[in-house]
């Protein structure tokens, strides 16, 4: 009961950040909500792999963990720089 | 209260807690600065609880040392992501709105006149 109820406020979480990605009045705001984003559906995987016993979806969250934060360093070098490599 | 607080998932239910704090510290806070000060910080706790819960409730080794991969790949990476998003709106003239400019210590050129970074 505790899972499905962690569901849903994770859920609740990410539907906030989503406005925060829309709404975002700078770059940076919006690159702060996508790497938030990319948290939440690492924690929402864990979740779902938790609700459901399927433990493939563990794997699926390491990825989304590495490539988020990549996503995220690459952004922040695009908005700096104007480019992602040297 | 006594088997309230033995229950098992009750990491899960505490870093589920954070998390939403920090969605609510994110859409609320009036600077990026600050939000991201909610965001790096309240989400490594929140996940940490979320991961330690999720090892409690499988007790297998192989889901362990997954969950536990993810758990320190995310404590190491957090706060470069923190850091780096800062630094670049800060070098983009991003003022912070909570400090006088006085108070700028490292006094970065500034990019252009008003909001830099806005869109």
């Amino acid at each position: 009961m505790f899972i499905d109820l962690a569901l849903v406020v994770v859920g609740l979480a990410t539907i906030l950040v989503t406005f925060r990605v829309l709404i975002g009045p700078t770059w940076g705001d919006r690159i702060m909500a996508f790497d938030f984003l990319s948290v939440n559906m690492t924690l929402l995987f864990v979740l779902l792999a938790l609700r459901f016993g399927y433990h493939d979806f563990l794997d699926a969250a390491l990825v989304l963990a590495l490539l988020g934060f990549l996503s995220t360093v690459a952004l922040a070098r695009y908005m700096l720089l104007g480019r992602v490599m040297k | 209260m006594t088997e309230f607080l033995a229950q098992r998932d009750l990491p899960i239910l505490i870093g589920a807690f954070f998390v939403l704090t920090a969605a609510i510290g994110v859409m609320r806070f009036p600077d990026l600065y600050t939000r991201l000060h909610a965001s790096s910080k309240l989400v490594t706790l929140g996940s940490a609880g979320i991961f330690v819960g999720a090892m409690f409730e499988f007790a297998s080794v192989e889901v362990a040392v997954r969950l536990l991969a993810i758990l320190v790949f995310s404590f190491m990476t957090s706060p470069v992501s923190g850091y780096v998003i800062a630094n670049a709106a800060y070098r983009r003239g991003l003022t912070p709105k909570l400090v006088s400019p006085e108070a700028d210590e490292w006094n970065p050129p500034r990019a252009d006149e008003g909001e830099a970074g806005s869109d």
